[in-house]
């Protein structure tokens, strides 16, 4: 008896037509949130200033470098790093937010593609930290930080955008798995600082004593920091690219699975 | 099996059971529910009767332990897709983005809902009309009253144009007047055509919205009709009488077909029937005592839930974890 009348709908988009359409709408949605939230752009953007200042002129002097190297033009591009992987974490809280807020229930409940709101997220974060890399390229031009002009300062911002979606994965599958915005805050931001300060960002790790430095040379961010850094002072590739690209290979694959795991289950008792 | 038309939602035997790591929870125990298309159906029971867990069973958010629901034949489980095209939901927490604006929560909405750009914004403009919102349309929803919240959320449940829309608790936590405002729109939207299921632990929101209601408690139904079924229930008077000699109790209670409660015997009547009740009580022997009760919806809602309907008390915001009951 069904007497209602459909709306005269253009035909049924495809499947992964949908995914894209429905992608990119949910990255609109969280990159506006972003935009409007004058605090949120004020702390993104302060945080890595005051690292900037701090490093360069505070603890910048005591910090030995190799002879005829420039403590900033080391720095910079470590901190960009630090910052990706910090645009990239906030997916945990901003998944978890719109879990408890019941904003994915109704996200759920239309015919969404199923995993857009994660890869809309994914996204977001991504951009972000492209946004990010490039406040903290020019603070940096300000302080004294001289790059190598040319080609691989564009490979270095891409790779930096690559590292944080590898890492916006890890944040995801955190943001599913916790139970509220508040472990999500603390979760998804805490690994990041013993990540990046045992690492070669701020200093170098010979200094280091060497159980540490053992684990700064594997450690991930040191390896994107040294990528970037051949990129960035020496327009080179790096021998620490290929373990930059594996590392992000295995984030994206193992938080994606880990993500796309915990998404499905919210639909079990 | 019913045919697609005939039934609007189809809940036969369904079990949800919430494993905890130390307990579990039975949400659902053996609900069997089926709503007609086109009417407007009341879900009503007390806190953690299971309302709300249905409503996630039924919007395809919580796959059931066991049994089967279905919206207008499909499947909510195998078929969770092309259920979720046909329907809309609006609840409780208005699950608007507040940092959209009106327009672009229901632009966005409509893109998800694969409406085309001219579709999604001339929808848009529709419903902003028809719910009040025009003037606040491009004003972010954090600055929107609790009232216009809802109008927006329920308007963006409303934006795929559903077969079925469901309301989880539409009005829990609203003033009187936003209450009856929000009223009158389900009310519009249910002469359209929609059918609506309804979940409220209002007894005079049941009543003032639906034309059937289903009583659910401890995850089934208990009772089910038309509120004017459910209310000659309620156009009873019950005498509560002691007699003077305590060992004509049975006797008194087989004269007037009550029971014996407490050394009291309690007897049904209608309201008429009082005084009819009262000379065959005396026609036994002397009454030390006599006392009449009238009862009430809310009668009727503790006779077959063994609970008062609860006042107003909103529940902690949705788990994740579809632990909100």
């Amino acid at each position: 008896m069904s007497t209602i009348t459909r709306p005269a709908r253009t035909a049924r988009p495809s499947r992964s037509r949908r995914f894209i359409t429905d992608t990119l709408a949910l990255a609109g949605r969280s990159l506006a949130k972003f935009r409007r939230n004058p605090q949120a752009i004020v702390f993104t953007i302060v945080q890595p200033v005051m690292f900037v200042l701090l490093f360069r002129y505070v603890f910048g002097g005591a910090i030995e470098t190799p002879p005829g190297v420039d403590y900033v033009n080391l720095l910079i591009p470590g901190i960009v790093v630090q910052n990706a992987l910090f645009s990239a974490a906030s997916a945990s809280v901003a998944i978890s937010d719109d879990l408890a807020s019941g904003f994915t229930d109704r996200l759920r409940s239309l015919p969404t593609a199923r995993l857009a709101p994660l890869t809309g997220r994914v996204l977001a974060d991504t951009l972000r930290a492209g946004l990010l890399v490039v406040v903290i390229f020019i603070v940096g031009l300000l302080v004294g930080f001289r790059p190598e002009w040319g080609p691989g300062l564009l490979v270095a911002w891409l790779l930096l955008m690559v590292i944080a979606f590898g890492f916006a994965w890890i944040a995801v599958a955190i943001g599913v798995s916790v139970k509220s915005p508040e472990v999500a805050q603390s979760a998804g931001f805490i690994w990041i600082f013993p990540l990046t300060f045992a690492s070669s960002v701020f200093v170098p790790v010979s200094t280091m004593p060497d159980w540490l430095a053992w684990f700064a040379t594997i450690n991930p961010v040191t390896q994107f920091a040294n990528a970037t850094r051949g990129l960035v002072l020496l327009g080179e590739v790096d021998s620490a690219m290929g373990w930059t690209i594996l590392w992000v290979v295995i984030f994206a694959v193992v938080g994606g699975f880990l993500s796309i795991r915990g998404w499905n289950r919210m639909t079990r008792a | 099996m019913s045919s697609v038309s005939d039934v609007a939602v189809l809940a036969e035997n369904v079990d949800v059971v919430y494993t905890g790591r130390q307990s579990s929870k039975r949400a659902l125990d053996g609900l069997n529910l089926s709503i007609s298309p086109g009417v407007v159906h009341a879900i009503l029971g007390p806190n953690g009767a299971g309302k709300t867990t249905f409503i996630r069973v039924a919007t395809t958010l919580l796959i059931p332990t066991s049994g089967r629901v279905s919206v207008h034949g499909l499947d909510v489980v195998r078929q969770a897709g092309a259920v979720r095209d046909i329907i809309g939901v609006a609840g409780q927490y208005a699950t608007v983005d507040e940092s959209l604006t009106g327009r672009e929560n229901l632009l966005l909405t409509g893109t998800l809902y694969g409406l085309s750009r001219d579709e999604r914004a001339s929808r848009a403009a529709d419903l902003l009309e028809r719910f009040d919102l025009v003037d606040a349309a491009d004003r972010p929803t954090k600055t929107y009253s609790g009232g216009m919240r809802r109008r927006l959320d329920l308007a963006a449940s409303l934006t795929g144009d559903p077969q079925v829309l469901f309301l989880d608790e539409p009005t829990t936590g609203l003033d009187v007047r936003t209450r009856n405002a929000l009223w009158e729109e389900v009310k519009a939207i249910a002469d359209r055509g929609v059918t609506i299921v309804l979940t409220t632990q209002y007894l005079e929101e049941a009543d003032a919205l639906a034309s059937r209601i289903s009583i659910i408690d401890a995850g089934r139904v208990v009772v089910e009709g038309t509120p004017a079924e459910l209310k000659s229930t309620v156009g009873e008077e019950i005498l509560t009488l002691i007699p003077v000699d305590a060992h004509l109790l049975g006797n008194l209670a087989e004269a007037v077909g009550g029971e014996i409660v407490d050394g009291t015997v309690r007897a049904r009547t209608k309201r008429h029937g009082v005084t009819n009740v009262l000379e065959t009580a005396l026609g036994v022997g002397p009454l030390s005592s006599v006392t009449t009760t009238t009862a009430s919806l809310d009668d009727v809602f503790l006779a077959y839930t063994g609970h008062i309907a609860e006042e107003e008390q909103p529940p902690a915001p949705t788990s994740r974890w579809g632990r909100r009951r």
